[in-house]
């Protein structure tokens, strides 16, 4: 206990010297000689950077010096199922400062770009980000899903989208659903194996209900597809 | 070259974010910075 002005309250501190901690200091110990075999072993130049402080402070920190953020799928819903599952990944969402991939669990290649757009500033911003930052995926099919919520005419906006997308992409189509856009996108997405899918304005809300589903069914283990997630702020 | 960071729980590793590191970094001839947490991650949100 530590009182401050007219205030108690707890502070926890880290027993260094406990066997717990000791013992998950191995474990990451071990985890960065893997993490530097692994990829030496594939001729990839790999660097380590340790956590000092509060881990979402930190990443979002570091995101700020760098071009995408990657975070496993297994990350947000962990081990422990009783806990809330994206709590973390949620947080990292709003407060990264490049965009963010949500890294598949197993993960068979790129066979298809899928870009979720609603005619918003933060769903062009998503699939802009994605463009510049990777120019290598150009040659490959996009699929553009739209999802009608209302009666709103977004074909003006439509029209700049597509001519803008013409200057980088070769085979471009557009899917338009109808329907609750959480749910619609949801049920689009899970189908679209190969697909690697970029989100801005419904990044948050849809990776939340993504990971809720696959909890419920089990399959938390076997996303397959990458998630890119930027929001213009 | 892009700067690629991947936030990884150090005490358990997970390979297969690993192996889209892989790809990432084929795809874009960069190499992987791994950003390893040594706390808990749900303790930053007590």
């Amino acid at each position: 206990m530590k009182k401050m002005y007219d205030g108690t309250y707890i502070e926890w501190e880290v027993d260094r010297q406990s066997g717990s901690w000791k013992e998950k200091m191995q474990k990451i110990a071990y985890g960065i000689e893997q993490f530097k075999a692994y990829y030496d072993n594939h001729d990839i130049p790999a660097a380590v950077l340790r956590d000092k402080g509060v881990p979402i402070d930190e990443v979002v920190y570091e995101s700020r010096y760098a071009d995408l953020l990657v975070v496993d799928a297994g990350y947000s819903p962990g081990k422990d199922a009783a806990r809330t599952p994206t709590t973390f990944i949620e947080e990292l969402l709003t407060k990264a400062e490049c965009p963010v991939i949500i890294a598949p669990d197993d993960f068979k290649g790129v066979e298809e770009i899928v870009f979720a757009w609603d005619g918003s500033a933060s769903a062009t911003f998503a699939i802009k980000q994605f463009t510049y930052l990777l120019p290598e995926l150009r040659e490959k099919k996009v699929s553009i899903i739209q999802v009608r919520e209302d009666e709103r005419d977004r074909g003006a906006a439509k029209q700049r989208l597509s001519e803008w997308l013409s200057n980088y992409y070769t085979h471009v189509g557009w899917d338009e659903l109808d329907g609750p856009v959480n749910a619609v996108l949801l049920e689009y997405c899970l189908g679209k194996k190969g697909a690697f899918v970029v989100f801005g304005a419904y990044g948050r809300s849809m990776m939340s209900r993504f990971f809720q589903r696959s909890r419920a069914e089990q399959v938390i283990r076997t996303v397959a597809q990458p998630f890119f997630i930027a929001h213009h702020s | 070259m892009r700067k690629i960071l991947m936030a990884l729980d150090g005490a358990d590793l997970c390979k297969e974010s690993l192996v889209f590191g892989i790809y990432l970094s084929r795809l874009t001839h960069s190499g992987i910075t791994g950003y390893f947490l040594k706390i808990n991650r749900r303790m930053s949100f007590l």
